[in-house]
């Protein structure tokens, strides 16, 4: 034990020399190309090798050890969708609300691999209201993905629905753009209002940009306004050349007066209001009604 | 050697099948690139000195990469790597170069006065300049490579060169495995310390192999004249200075890349140059020029922009953190420099960070000032 107990010493000692060295950082920034600062625990976190991992980190190695663009292992176990690994790290006092140079938190990292387990494990280590996340939303890099249970897991958190990013739009304005059927589907029944998109561009409009013939139906049977037209003057018809959208644009007849009251009702509830139905001691018939079971 | 492939004849008694590596998970140029068949026809090469197609691509091999992240996944051991495994390395660069073709000819241009403007980058924004590159000397072999009698060569006629320079180039040479731990000290307060690499990939490579024997940093008595020897490369050099004058940093680089040139020659040694690769280096991400040009400066409105990502891209800049645990702390201060390396010469790239930087400037101070930069955004260079 004397003998494992020195070699402990000798092994803190030599990464507190490193940390000490380059002021905080993993390497020199002189002439550090964008590989250079990646230490073996960011590998092993990245790449999921737990065993490499609890190894460094029992011997003294700074959980919170930063790339130069401010990358901890946190956020690549997050990257690589590792959850025994995040864990650990977390365990270790890996700091969940940790902010890289470009506007990276873990809980983002981990939208971007889509593993829920690790979504719902970061969330309650860190806040879902993180002021980064207006500049990197998980919510919107989930729903670009088609990551369908991040969404709800980040919805469920309180991460309200219609945040609209400037240049990227809302959630299911992104959804709609890389024609994510299920999390469109998810991000409506959750409340999201069907006409807020990115400026006066709808969920509809960029749907039929994309030829999403699925995702303009599920829009259009929860209340998207056809007619709308964005800022250059143009209506979701003029933006499509696919036969059936078109079709599906110009068929949509009047709807039934029980469809417009739930439309009605739901945009009045907003998300929150939605959220708080379930606690009601509504009938069957009308909580199945007005959240679309 | 535990990073060399010595028995690459061994090898030859299995298939191509058998011994192509698994790359199934990775994210690299070239994993990209590299199939069975490229495998087949090239396992059984190798350079003059003895450099494979495994020594090439280990250090790719045993790192997957990162799903955001592309890096190049291979090195050279000499400079004939370049000729010998063309076939591998020609996409690779292609791919990493901007579409950089077999058939296209590097520019090289080393004259100072060619550099329109750079002395007046606004101080109170721009913090510190520098302009780095690498040099190979031809004749001997790469670091993830070369032998230990090689790498002392390497470092004794570097020695000598740094040495024969004087004037505002008049410096001193501190070996890593002599330094006392007062130059130690001292050469870590003045952030030029370098350590035996941490990262995986470098590592992977062979690069470090022998640590610390034949490694050291020199510098000149301004410290505006930096010189590593057997880092990633056979020479790292820097020049740098606090503030925004760029032309004079540019200058200094110039005159001192130029004047260690032409001591080498006189010593019957060159650097490792070809009229289609340009200067030779170690990784094929940084062939060409191997320049990064950049600053320190502050933008914190800018860097807040949803455009920002955008002008740098039009700019051909790139942006970097500057480190610091706390990057709210640091006030917004971004490393900026070029984004290319070959296709382009030393001025050209140069001219690009000024002429970037100044503009990048003229937005902050805008912005500042509640007012619009929408008529500065620039075209696509």
């Amino acid at each position: 034990m004397a003998v494992v107990h020195a070699e402990g010493n000798v092994w803190i000692k030599q990464w507190d020399h490193r940390f000490h060295m380059y002021g905080g950082q993993t390497c020199s920034p002189l002439m550090a190309g964008s590989w250079d600062d990646r230490t073996p625990l960011h590998d092993a976190a990245l790449q999921g090798r737990l065993l490499p991992l609890r190894r460094l980190l029992s011997q003294g190695y700074n959980v919170g050890m930063a790339t130069l663009d401010g990358i901890t292992a946190l956020h690549e176990a997050c990257v690589g969708g590792h959850f025994t690994c995040a864990k650990l790290l977390l365990e270790h006092g890996a700091d969940a609300n940790a902010v890289t140079f470009d506007g990276a938190t873990p809980l983002f990292s981990a939208c971007c691999s889509g593993n829920p387990a690790l979504v719902s494990l970061i969330l309650t280590h860190s806040s879902a209201h993180h002021p980064a996340h207006l500049l990197c939303s998980p919510l919107h890099e989930a729903a670009k993905r088609g990551h369908t249970a991040c969404v709800e897991l980040l919805l469920s958190h309180g991460v309200n629905v219609d945040m609209e990013l400037p240049s990227v739009g809302t959630a299911l304005y992104c959804a709609c753009e890389v024609k994510s059927t299920d999390c469109v589907l998810t991000l409506l029944i959750l409340g999201a209002d069907v006409q807020c998109g990115r400026g006066l561009d709808t969920p509809l409009h960029a749907a039929c940009r994309v030829g999403g013939a699925k995702e303009a139906e599920l829009l259009l049977e929860h209340g998207a306004d056809r007619t709308s037209r964005n800022s250059e003057g143009k209506t979701p018809l003029d933006l499509t050349s696919d036969q059936s959208i078109k079709h599906l644009l110009q068929t949509a007849g009047t709807c039934s007066l029980s469809q417009l009251c739930r439309w009605c009702i739901r945009r009045s509830l907003g998300q929150k209001g939605l959220n708080k139905t379930k606690t009601l001691c509504l009938p069957h018939m009308l909580h199945n009604y007005l959240l679309y079971h | 050697m535990p990073f060399g492939n010595t028995h690459n004849l061994l090898k030859m008694n299995y298939s191509a099948e058998q011994e192509y590596p698994d790359l199934t998970k990775h994210n690299n140029h070239m994993a990209k690139v590299l199939t069975p068949e490229m495998y087949a026809n090239l396992r059984d090469k190798q350079t003059p000195s003895g450099f494979t197609l495994d020594d090439v691509i280990q250090t790719g091999v045993d790192n997957p990469g990162h799903p955001f992240i592309m890096t190049v996944g291979c090195v050279a051991g000499d400079e004939e790597t370049y000729d010998v495994f063309k076939e591998l390395l020609d996409p690779v660069i292609e791919d990493r170069h901007g579409g950089y073709k077999p058939t296209d000819k590097h520019k090289t241009d080393l004259n100072p006065d060619n550099l329109k403007g750079g002395d007046d980058l606004d101080p109170n924004y721009v913090l510190s300049s520098r302009v780095r590159t690498g040099r190979s000397i031809r004749g001997f072999c790469l670091p993830p490579h070369c032998s230990r009698g090689e790498r002392r060569g390497i470092e004794s006629l570097s020695v000598e060169a740094l040495g024969a320079l004087d004037g505002d180039l008049k410096g001193k040479y501190y070996a890593l495995k002599d330094m006392t731990e007062e130059e130690q000290q001292q050469l870590i307060d003045d952030h030029f310390l370098f350590d035996k690499p941490v990262s995986p990939l470098l590592l992977a490579s062979g690069m470090a192999r022998d640590w610390p024997d034949a490694r050291g940093i020199w510098h000149n008595d301004n410290k505006t004249f930096l010189v590593w020897v057997n880092e990633e490369d056979h020479l790292r050099v820097i020049s740098m200075q606090k503030g925004g004058n760029m032309r004079e940093v540019f200058n200094r680089f110039c005159t001192g890349l130029t004047k260690i040139e032409e001591l080498f020659k006189e010593k019957g040694h060159e650097f490792m140059w070809n009229e289609h690769l340009g200067y030779v280096l170690t990784c094929p991400s940084n062939l060409g020029t191997g320049l990064r040009g950049g600053v320190h400066v502050k933008l914190p409105n800018v860097s807040k922009h949803e455009k920002f990502g955008e002008i740098l891209k039009r700019l051909r800049l790139q942006k970097r953190g500057t480190g610091g645990v706390d990057t709210a702390a640091v006030g917004g201060v971004f490393d900026i420099s070029n984004a290319d390396r070959l296709g382009f010469s030393e001025v050209e790239l140069v001219q690009m960070v000024v002429d970037g930087v100044k503009l990048l400037v003229e937005m902050e101070k805008r912005l500042e000032s509640g007012q619009s930069i929408d008529d500065l955004m620039p075209e696509q260079k």
